[in-house]
Formats: structure tokens, C-alpha cells, sequence
């Protein structure tokens, strides 16, 4: 392809996707941080007891839960272990299926089973940045343009390293020219740092990508293993009377000794099946923690049915989220993250500045005193070049 | 364009694709290793990933410490 061609696919997949693109790098700054954020802003911490005081039972906690808020229905329960060690986050809504979004939330102290705090889960600026980051308040479809918008920037990027070269053919690297006009300075930058983020905006986009197609996934998933794994319920009336939840975790627990649980799904939400308890558990390395494997065990009798690894599509998106995010390598990662966000953001505006001050053809330049900037006889030689045979 | 700012940013040969590319391509191979290393481990695997990250960043701070003034 000729450099014009792939000056038209920079120019137009850019200016498709650098508003939202611009959208997203704003709101990712804060979301880089949302734990420190939160940390400051105060989430409820468990009280200070004897180390070793032993758990309640699982079965109390739900049961504290369901009488804070009665006639709601609890649909998920899950821990932070390694944050929050004696906490049990509760996750309520009016029926298990309301919207996804609902999440009326209940801490409970896992030790007491007394309720720590009812958090609102849908207000404050937090909120508001992690919606507009994810689907701009309107939902799946919202979700889903805005990965949409993840590839256009990815081919952004391709386009945009196959033009670096005919700009640097005459440059050294890092060329940053002060002296000269206001656009050649804005392409050096935008040279300069687009070349340097290439990779990490290229996983972060293609994984913000991924993270869109989180419910899509979360469906194959449900028609696939989950179908098979309870491929014997199909059909058997709803659960009428629960097993204990403290004997199903023992049972999830003792299915996968070595590693532990990070969340129940409740029988009928989007991670379960109407028959189960899906227990998701998770190991202790990076990697292992974020590969959560599930246990589905029975809600009428608390008894293992099965327990597999996940499928690879699901693994692929587990993965996403910490190369996304950047939450997998403490504060100096998540710093580093948040500079190149910046830089990011950078080449995105200038991109749109160079686009704006677009150079008139080779007749037009009267009204540009310094005539041409530099890449324009840079590409004129690269075009040259090709039509050589 | 003065003399200064042609030693400075300019080549004096036209580059070839390898030339152009070359440090771009340790940069990104420097960040590649650092997105994967705090996945691998913690610890040592963490501190490597810092350094990896820090190059692409520390490429753009060296630049503009010799830009063209």
C-alpha cells in the first residue's frame, strides 16, 4: 500500500475514535487508582479482634444480610482476601434477575456476621468515571461501541507506525525541533511519544477490547461448559429448599484444596445455573489469581457436581483485566501506567492539532509563511520511491 | 534551518527501515517484557516490570533533555 493509503486509514480511523479515546484516557487516570482513592475516601475497615477468632458461619452472614434488606435476594457474595481479610461483601437486588447493574451492597463483618456498612454502589465521582469508562451510561451497547472504538484505535496505531517511518527516514530518534513552526514541534511530539506507547497502548486497547466483550463471553461460557457441567439439571424445578452454604463452600473448598474462594454466584445469576451454587475460587500467583476456576455444587443437597478449568476464551478475558487495568505490579506499576496514559493523551491531541493545522498543498502555502513543514517532501520522496519499479 | 539543529536531529544519510525501527523495537520489547513480568511473579518479577516500563518513559525524558533548543 502506498503511504497515502495509509495517511487515509491514520487519518480517518483516528478522528473516528480520538474523542472517545480521549474520553476514555481522562477517566482511566482516576480508575488507575480507584483502590487508593478508595482507601482515602475511607471504606469501612472490620474491627480490630484477637487474631484467630474464627469465622461465622457462612449461612449467619446471608442470614444478616437478608434481614438488613428484606425482600431482596442475595446474588452474589465475594472477599478480598488479601485487602480486606475478615470482610464479606454482600451483593443484593430486588430479584435475581434485575438488571446486572443492580448491586445493593451489605458488608459484613465475616467474624461477627454484623453489618458493617450499606455503601451506595451508584453515585460519587468514582462511579460516575467508571461508567463513563465503560459504557458512557448507555449500557451494553454502549460497552460494546466503545470496543469498537478499541480497534479503530488499534488500527490507529499500525497505520500510524507504518507512516513513522517515511517522517523518520531524516530524523534521529527522539528529534524534538523547538526552533521551528508550532506544527513541527506537535508532530515530533506526537511522533516521539505515539512510537513509545505502541505497545502498551496496543495491549491496553485490545484488552479494554476484550473487557467489552465481557457478557458476551460470559454467555458462550453459560451455553458451553456450564451447559455440560449441568447438562443432568435441565429441566428440574427451581431450588425450593437451600442447602447450607456453609457445607457447600466446605464442599467447593475440599474439590480445590489448593486454592480459595473469591466469590459465590447465587442459583439463576449470570455465573450460575438455576440448580447451583458456583463457587469461584482463586490461587496465589499473579496469573493464578486472576484464572478463577469454578466449583458448581448442588443448591439442593450441597454436594460437589463438577469442577473444571475454565475454557480458553474465558481465561482470555480473566487475563484482559489485569493488562487493562494495571493493577498486577503495586503503585510504581500503576504510576508508570498513569504516565503513559498522559502520554497518550498527548498524542491523541496533537493528533487532532496536526489534523486541524493540515499543511495546505504545495500551490495553497502562501498563507503558511514557513512553507511546508517537514514530513510533506519526506512522504513526496517515499512516493517517488514507490512508483520506481 | 541552522546548522545546530541539522547535527542534533538530523541523519546525514536517508535511514533504511531497520535503522528507523531500531530502538523503537527495544522499546517495545522492553514494555512487552514489563506487561508480562508482574504477571509471572511478584517481588523480583514486580521490579523487573518497573524497569522494563520505565524505558519507553526514560527514552522520552532523555529526547527531551536534547531537544533542539
Amino acid at each position: 500500500m502506498s503511504t497515502r493509503t495509509w495517511s487515509w486509514i491514520h487519518k480517518w480511523s483516528s478522528l473516528v475514535c480520538t474523542v472517545f479515546m480521549l474520553l476514555l484516557c481522562l477517566t482511566g487516570l482516576p480508575l488507575i487508582f480507584h483502590e487508593e482513592i478508595e482507601h482515602l475516601t475511607g471504606v469501612v475497615e472490620a474491627p480490630p479482634m484477637p487474631a484467630g477468632t474464627p469465622n461465622a458461619s457462612l449461612d449467619r452472614i446471608a442470614q444478616t444480610a437478608l434481614e438488613r434488606r428484606p425482600g431482596e435476594v442475595i446474588r452474589y457474595m465475594f472477599w478480598e482476601q488479601d485487602e480486606h481479610p475478615d470482610i464479606t461483601y454482600v451483593s443484593m437486588a430486588r430479584s435475581v434477575d434485575a438488571p446486572p447493574e443492580e448491586n445493593n451492597a451489605v458488608i459484613v463483618d465475616s467474624r461477627s456476621a454484623q453489618v458493617l456498612d450499606e455503601p451506595k454502589t451508584n453515585e460519587g465521582f468514582m462511579y460516575v468515571m467508571l461508567k463513563l469508562h465503560t459504557d458512557m451510561f448507555a449500557g451494553l451497547p454502549g460497552m460494546l461501541f466503545l470496543g469498537l472504538m478499541g480497534l479503530l484505535m488499534v488500527v490507529a496505531i499500525v497505520s500510524g507506525v507504518v507512516l513513522y517511518y517515511p517522517f523518520m527516514r531524516r530524523l534521529k530518534f527522539g528529534a524534538l525541533r523547538a526552533q521551528r513552526s508550532t506544527r513541527v514541534k506537535w508532530l515530533d511530539w506526537h511522533n516521539l511519544l505515539g512510537i513509545v506507547t505502541v505497545v502498551w497502548l496496543t495491549v491496553v486497547g485490545l484488552t479494554g477490547t476484550i473487557n467489552t466483550l465481557n457478557r458476551v463471553i460470559l454467555g458462550l461460557w453459560q451455553m458451553d461448559q456450564m451447559a455440560e457441567m449441568t447438562a443432568p439439571y435441565k429441566g428440574l424445578p427451581p431450588v425450593t429448599q437451600p442447602a447450607h452454604l456453609e457445607d457447600s463452600i466446605r464442599a467447593a473448598r475440599a474439590a480445590v484444596p489448593d486454592m480459595t474462594v473469591s466469590l459465590v454466584a447465587f442459583p439463576g445469576t449470570m455465573f450460575s445455573s438455576p440448580h447451583h451454587y458456583t463457587f469461584f475460587l482463586k490461587g496465589s500467583t499473579p496469573v493464578t489469581a486472576r484464572l478463577l476456576k469454578p466449583a458448581l455444587v448442588d443448591a439442593t443437597t450441597g454436594k460437589l457436581t463438577d469442577s473444571r478449568d475454565m475454557p480458553w476464551y474465558v481465561k482470555t478475558l480473566f487475563l484482559s483485566q489485569p493488562l487493562h487495568f494495571g493493577d498486577y505490579g503495586g503503585l510504581p506499576l500503576k504510576l508508570l501506567w498513569a504516565v503513559l496514559d498522559l502520554f497518550a493523551i498527548v498524542v491523541l491531541g496533537s493528533g487532532v492539532y496536526l489534523w486541524l493545522r493540515k499543511p495546505k498543498s504545495a500551490t495553497a502555502s502562501k498563507a503558511h509563511p514557513e512553507g511546508l513543514p517537514e514530513p510533506a517532501p519526506a512522504l513526496r520522496r517515499t512516493n517517488a520511491n514507490e512508483a520506481a519499479p | 534551518m541552522n546548522r545546530y539543529e541539522s547535527r542534533l536531529v538530523r541523519t546525514d544519510h536517508l535511514q533504511s527501515p531497520g535503522e528507523v525501527f531500531r530502538i523503537p523495537i527495544w522499546l517495545g520489547a522492553a514494555s512487552a517484557i514489563g506487561l508480562v513480568s508482574a504477571l509471572l511473579g511478584d517481588d523480583i518479577w514486580d521490579v523487573l516490570s518497573w524497569l522494563a516500563i520505565l524505558a519507553p518513559v526514560a527514552a522520552v525524558i532523555l529526547a527531551w533533555r536534547k531537544r533542539a533548543k
